[in-house]
């Protein structure tokens, strides 16, 4: 009797109690999947967690020839750097500049995939479908530099077809990319041009698999082609565009260093000089190794920030999230 | 047994080409001792540079190199960009991963010094005893004086090549003869002249500019016509000059400047120009004049002879002032270069015993005239008075040099190595008669040199200060530009403004305690 009321008892115990069994019978039973993700853990493992203990050069006097190890602390216990960099003069210049030029990436131009995809997703003819596509695509492929070389031909001040344009109205050249004014709408709307195409794949994609017969039915009931996009296709795209709404919040503190560094010049450095470039010119040009570390650690925590925070504030009102 | 021996055949053939016209190495080392491989990277190094057109052909140092001390020179990287370069190697030296020998310029040298990744000089003084020899007692405390990093040492094997003046005005003859102009000797008369030529061809942009950034080329065409001195007292006013760009001269200069470009003088778009822009203006004849060097008059000859067939550049012997009252200045002749091969801590063992010794050979008489002229009865031949004569063919200071098709080119002979020989500078000096002209003129001097040392602590807080420089630079760009104009008071106030907020005060003091301690003041 006592044997069975045991037998039956534990039976009956609450799963969660044999946690690590169940977490071994998990394992066992999913073995060929973990196999299949084991490869792309261990690559992140060693290319992306393993590296992070190099961080620790941004509390250290690092220099050339000495190994991690054999660096020196920092003085203020190892935050003599991020002190230093709150003392630049110029850091709320950068840090505005940063997130003000992720803010108008945001405002202006992410939405441009969303909208190209929404209308080729209405074309009806595949040849002309593809052939927009292909357009639209290519200049993503330009090399960055390419694209820079391009960019200033175009608004040189004595020979661009800018220029030359504006002349036909009467109005006296502009030199485009001297001026700090119009630095963040170059680089906004030239972003624009070469990634447009190439970011709306992903939404493509995403309409490719909306039902049709919504759209039958939608059409049924009476509606046009604006009402579908605004009733059926944006919203089967919504849980894709905030997910990478989220992704893109947590690159607020990220910018474009290497196009901005082809474009700008000390004559545009108010609006165009970043934390991005700064870290370029004191880490690589006047190789302060362990402050541009330092710098590059803060603009990573901020950004994580920005990425929890974003996560977090989606998942409270769309209950969308990427975690 | 036919088929087998066919193969038979066939695989010692194989074997005999493999080791001899697929054989790389070139000819056995020196005493059969093993090659040893030694990491260079270089800015255009005579030890790997490859010479003439065809880029795949090795330089006469690296293949003498490899047969005559055994040493393979592995290039890991040739640029011609400094700035690349240059940040390429502070990227290396934090990967811990750089070269054995860095051949670049030696103002770089310091940093790196400090980082403890170079080795300095005074160590191998005894293994390379002719080092020593090239320079005499005056010369090797300048050189200090100069070249020494903050511990005092030298950490370049700089070369004993004196640096004479090297650049001068050259403009296209054949267009000043039939507009009645001359070459001008003041700023005022070379604005006059400009005018001239723009108002003859108001589709020229007159006054050249060649390479990447040139905006900044053209400060340093006017620096010695404004006798504008930096970080030191400056001999006209007895003040001393920390930051040169906060002075009245300066304030000339950008006068000046905003006065060029606002005539339509320089091209609109120097500031944002890259080289092929600039020379496409002198391809299509439309510069008259530039600052330059000698055998820079042939080649905008040849680049503009397919537009103006009978055109004619030549090199002026005045150079141009804006205070004609005073001596216009031109660059102090230095016993040294600025460009010098250096050794890293990676460089152990055979390998630097190896480099050493082709160092110390290069500062022979025989090395360095090898370096500078090749060798006797292939390149050069000495006359009867005992004054070399170059062949023709690799007379590179010859009147029509750097023709884009010259032959001379395939064998370029005009990179000393280490040392000058003694020969081939007199030869030098007398194939090319501008500097003597330019030194003897009564009405020029050399500008004066000093060379003030920080202290690490000094360095430390000047490089803190470094956003100064970013404003120097903005302000000066729209100076010139014609954003502000520096003639209003207004406008040089909000300069000077701006730059005491970025740290002008504190620079010029710690500048100023530098050049007194260095000069005893």
């Amino acid at each position: 009797m006592k044997n069975m009321a045991k037998e039956i008892a534990l039976k009956n115990k609450p799963q969660q109690d044999n946690w690590v069994i169940n977490t071994l019978h998990g394992i066992r039973k999913t073995r060929y999947l973990q196999l299949l993700v084991l490869p792309g853990l261990i690559f992140f493992l060693i290319f992306h967690y393993v590296p992070m203990y190099g961080a620790i050069i941004a509390f250290k006097n690092f220099r050339g020839g000495m190994t991690l190890g054999g660096a020196p602390w920092a003085e203020n216990f190892g935050f003599e750097h991020f002190i230093r960099f709150f003392k630049y003069p110029d850091v709320w210049k950068i840090i505005r500049n940063t997130l003000l030029l992720n803010l108008y990436g945001i405002v202006f131009s992410f939405w441009v995939p969303i909208m190209i995809a929404l209308f080729i997703n209405e074309l009806n003819s595949v040849l002309y479908k593809k052939s927009i596509q292909t357009i639209i695509f290519l200049p993503h492929f330009i090399a960055l530099p390419a694209m820079v070389g391009i960019l200033f031909l175009i608004l040189s001040p004595t020979d661009g077809m800018v220029n030359q344009i504006l002349a036909v109205f009467g109005i006296k050249p502009i030199y485009f990319m001297l001026k700090s004014e119009w630095f963040r709408p170059v680089y906004i709307t030239s972003g624009i041009w070469q990634g447009a195409g190439w970011g709306c794949i992903i939404y493509l994609a995403a309409l490719s698999r909306v039902d049709p017969e919504l759209y039958e039915s939608a059409i049924m009931d009476g509606a046009n082609r604006i009402r579908q996009m605004w009733h059926i296709s944006l919203p089967s795209i919504m849980p894709t565009i905030i997910i990478l709404l989220i992704l893109r919040m947590g690159r607020m503190m990220a910018s474009g260093t290497g196009k901005i560094l082809l474009m700008y010049s000390p004559l545009t450095y108010e609006t165009a000089d970043v934390i991005g470039t700064y870290l370029f010119r004191r880490g690589i040009i006047y190789a302060e190794y362990s402050y541009a570390a330092a710098v590059g650690l803060i603009n990573s925590v901020i950004n994580a920030l920005f990425l929890v925070g974003a996560n977090w504030l989606s998942k409270r009102t769309t209950k969308e999230s990427l975690w | 047994m036919k088929l087998l021996g066919k193969c038979l055949f066939l695989f010692s053939a194989l074997l005999i080409l493999q080791g001899t016209v697929f054989a790389t190495g070139g000819a056995e080392p020196p005493g059969g001792q093993e090659l040893v491989t030694i990491s260079i990277m270089s800015h255009g190094s005579y030890l790997v540079l490859p010479y003439g057109p065809e880029k795949n052909k090795e330089g006469r140092w690296k293949v003498r190199a490899r047969e005559e001390f055994g040493i393979d020179f592995d290039l890991w990287d040739w640029t011609g960009d400094e700035n690349a370069m240059f940040e390429k190697l502070n990227l290396l030296f934090a990967t811990g991963d750089y070269p054995e020998v860095i051949d670049f310029r030696v103002r770089y040298y310091n940093d790196w010094a400090r980082q403890g990744v170079l080795l300095n000089i005074e160590q191998f003084l005894d293994k390379v005893p002719n080092y020593r020899k090239i320079w005499t007692d005056e010369e090797w405390d300048l050189l200090y004086r100069a070249r020494a990093a903050d511990d005092g040492n030298l950490y370049a094997w700089e070369g004993n090549w004196p640096a004479a003046p090297a650049r001068f005005w050259i403009y296209r003859k054949t267009a000043f003869d039939k507009m009645g102009l001359e070459c001008p000797t003041t700023t005022d008369q070379l604005l006059q002249v400009l005018k001239v030529i723009k108002k003859e061809n108001p589709d020229s942009l007159p006054f050249g500019t060649r390479g990447k950034g040139e905006a900044s080329y053209i400060y340093g065409y006017f620096t010695f016509p404004f006798r504008i001195m930096g970080n030191c007292y400056d001999p006209d006013t007895g003040d001393f000059v920390g930051v040169e760009q906060a002075t009245d001269k300066y304030r000339d200069m950008m006068k000046y400047f905003n006065t060029m470009y606002a005539e339509g003088y320089i091209d609109p778009a120097i500031a944002t120009n890259k080289r092929p822009q600039n020379e496409a203006n002198f391809a299509n004849a439309k510069t008259y004049i530039w600052f330059s060097w000698p055998n820079r008059a042939n080649w905008a000859e040849e680049l503009q002879k397919k537009v103006v067939p009978d055109v004619k550049w030549v090199v002026s012997e005045k150079l141009i002032t804006a205070y004609p009252d005073k001596k216009c200045y031109y660059q102090a002749r230095l016993p040294f270069d600025g460009f010098a091969v250096t050794l890293t801590d990676k460089l152990k063992g055979e390998k630097l015993d190896r480099m050493l010794k082709l160092i110390d050979y290069q500062c022979t008489e025989e090395g360095a005239r090898w370096s500078g002229l090749g060798a006797e009865g292939v390149h050069y031949s000495i006359d009867d008075k005992g004054v070399i004569q170059p062949f023709e063919k690799y007379n590179i200071w010859g009147p029509d040099y750097d023709n884009l098709n010259d032959p001379r080119k395939q064998d370029q002979i005009d990179h000393a190595a280490v040392a000058q020989s003694k020969a081939f500078f007199a030869w030098f000096m007398r194939e090319n008669p501008y500097p003597k002209i330019i030194m003897e003129d009564p009405a020029n001097e050399p500008q004066p040199l000093f060379f003030p040392r920080l202290t690490e602590e000094e360095g430390k807080k000047l490089a803190d200060l470094s956003i100064i420089w970013d404003k120097t630079t903005e302000w000066y760009l729209k100076f010139l530009l014609g954003m502000e104009d520096p003639n209003d008071d207004a406008v040089w106030s909000e300069y000077l403004g701006e730059l005491k907020k970025a740290g002008l005060d504190e620079v010029v003091q710690i500048r100023k305690t530098a050049f007194d301690r260095t000069y005893g003041k």
